[in-house]
């Protein structure tokens, strides 16, 4: 075992665990335990956004594509921009500011009380889908986790899952979101400087950008081009593919929460370019990682193993520990997130709410507190379970099935939330309903043609059966509805 | 020789995401101080 590799990562780890207990002093009532106050910073609000929803899919998925499809996997990232400009542009300022007329902290809150109908439906759906999807996402970062370890340390894929998790579940219960925020946050900066400096190192290494682009053309003659070595439509349809995979990020509730919690609306805009720098940044130095790493390895038969050799053979060990830093930012990034989400949607919508208990005092508001963080271990330990039972599964197919779960049941109803009158309680069920039966079968079909089609699928079959069913019902409340619709506009 | 698709999909369009919502922010910057001043 490397120990120049572990020295890093355990300080890391360590300085995660304090982070958690650092941010525990702001967190002991319910609003600063789920949504850090309502005070979030932009650059703080977007770094954990945008790392949160990046994940350890950036150095073992997105290189794995890039090391087969070479430049033409950054239809990728345009993919991502697209769905992340949706999501700033068309909810951001408008859900932060109708979750605190609401006063609403959870997701499945937010749309029992904007709807007005079928509550008890909706927070059925919106809970049981959080859980679960929330539980497969945690295991897929786990697994990526795993299979890391394993091709650097040479150690057992579930003893790093094991750690993995217990130091995300560790400063998620002593600091709930604002420990979420505040980690991603550093993790987010780690990331950026971590991975700037692999790409300079490796490119040294090869001699510079143009003979790594050379060298690469010269193994694969199709990497000239950004095509994925097609033509035509079916050109089209792959680069399609990637870009409705990027809708995902509309409406995924662990994402999505961070609206809830920015100082104000009027930082949404800050935070949205933030979020676009960081996120090009991070792409464009793994795609240089992946195409420079791809030469030191070009037999590599799994893709997704390369960053792990590249670590533990290619760099020095300093370097190389930092590195891992790195992804273990990136992988806890995300967990952390899903853990939260996870637990406060089960016990502020499910447990409290079917045991019909309203949190009226602060004793209240400490039990609750106590129940989530009871429930992050319950949610750790399920995803623990399915990372072990799915180890060898591919990291992306793992990923596409919580996403293309999640955007079929969210994105359309929550759009429709923040601008249409006519949404109705039946619309909303119908709508969440069909969107996760579409996703779940077009897993199973439209998934051979493109992996990003199941998300765009169900998406749009929630949009439809949303519209449609909301169109042959009532709200009663539609006139309230429409005054605070154009309550919530204000952006200063 | 890399194509001039590849500069595009890799360079120019995500520069553009990031230009963009810098002119955007900019514009609300502007706009966040005359609602101030006013």
């Amino acid at each position: 075992m490397n120990v120049g590799l572990l020295i890093p990562l355990i300080i890391y780890l360590l300085i995660m665990i304090g982070l958690g207990f650092y941010a525990n002093r702001g967190s002991t009532d319910r609003e600063g335990f789920l949504l850090a106050g309502r005070g979030l910073g932009a650059w703080v609000m977007s770094l954990s956004y945008a790392f949160s929803g990046m994940s350890s899919y950036v150095l073992v998925t997105f290189v794995g594509i890039v090391v087969v499809q070479g430049p033409s996997s950054f239809w990728i990232l345009i993919g991502f921009n697209v769905g992340f400009t949706l999501a700033y542009l068309l909810i951001g300022r408008r859900i932060r500011n109708y979750s605190q007329l609401l006063g609403a902290v959870t997701y499945a809150e937010y749309y029992r009380k904007r709807v007005r109908q079928c509550g008890g439906a909706i927070n059925l759906i919106v809970s049981i889908i959080i859980v679960l999807m929330m539980s497969v996402y945690v295991a897929s970062q786990l697994i990526a986790t795993g299979k890391t370890a394993q091709a650097i340390f040479g150690i057992p894929s579930w003893v790093a899952v094991l750690i993995a998790a217990v130091v995300v579940l560790v400063y998620c219960i002593a600091g709930g979101f604002k420990a979420v925020s505040l980690t991603d946050f550093i993790q987010g900066l780690l990331i950026l400087i971590g991975m700037i400096i692999t790409a300079c190192i490796l490119l040294s290494m090869r001699g510079g950008l143009g003979n790594v682009m050379q060298e690469n053309i010269a193994i694969h003659p199709d990497w000239a081009h950004a095509t994925y070595g097609k033509a035509g439509m079916a050109f089209i349809g792959t680069a399609l593919g990637w870009i409705t995979s990027g809708l995902s990020l509309i409406g995924r509730p662990h994402d999505t929460i961070r609206f809830f919690a920015i100082k104000n609306s009027g930082e949404i805009r800050k935070a949205y370019f933030s979020n676009m720098l960081a996120l090009s940044i991070v792409y464009w130095m793994a795609l240089v990682i992946a195409m420079a790493g791809n030469l030191f390895f070009p037999d590599l038969q799994d893709g997704e193993l390369l960053f792990g050799h590249l670590v533990s053979t290619v760099l020095p060990p300093v370097i190389g520990g930092g590195i891992m830093v790195v992804f273990m930012g990136l992988m806890m990034s995300t967990i952390d997130s899903q853990l939260f989400s996870a637990s406060s949607t089960f016990v502020n919508d499910v447990l409290n709410r079917f045991g019909k208990k309203d949190v009226k005092e602060k004793s209240d508001e400490q039990k609750e507190i106590r129940n989530i963080q009871i429930c992050m271990v319950v949610v750790s330990i399920l995803a623990i379970i399915i990372a072990l039972a799915w180890k060898n599964s591919p990291v992306l197919r793992v990923t596409q099935y919580a996403s293309a779960g999640m955007a079929g049941v969210f994105c359309a109803p929550l759009i429709l939330s923040l601008y249409w009158k006519k949404l109705t309680g039946p619309g909303t069920v119908a709508g969440m309903i069909c969107g996760f039966a579409a996703a779940v079968i077009s897993m199973h079909t439209v998934y051979k043609i493109h992996s990003g089609w199941p998300v765009g699928v169900a998406i749009l079959v929630g949009f439809v059966v949303t519209i449609v069913v909301s169109l042959v019902t009532k709200n009663p409340y539609e006139d309230e509805i429409a005054k605070e619709l154009e309550q919530i506009k204000k952006e200063f | 020789m890399v194509g001039f698709d590849v500069i595009i999909v890799v360079i120019i369009i995500p520069l553009c995401f990031v230009i963009g919502p810098l002119a955007y922010y900019l514009q609300g910057e502007k706009k966040r101080k005359e609602v101030k001043d006013k």
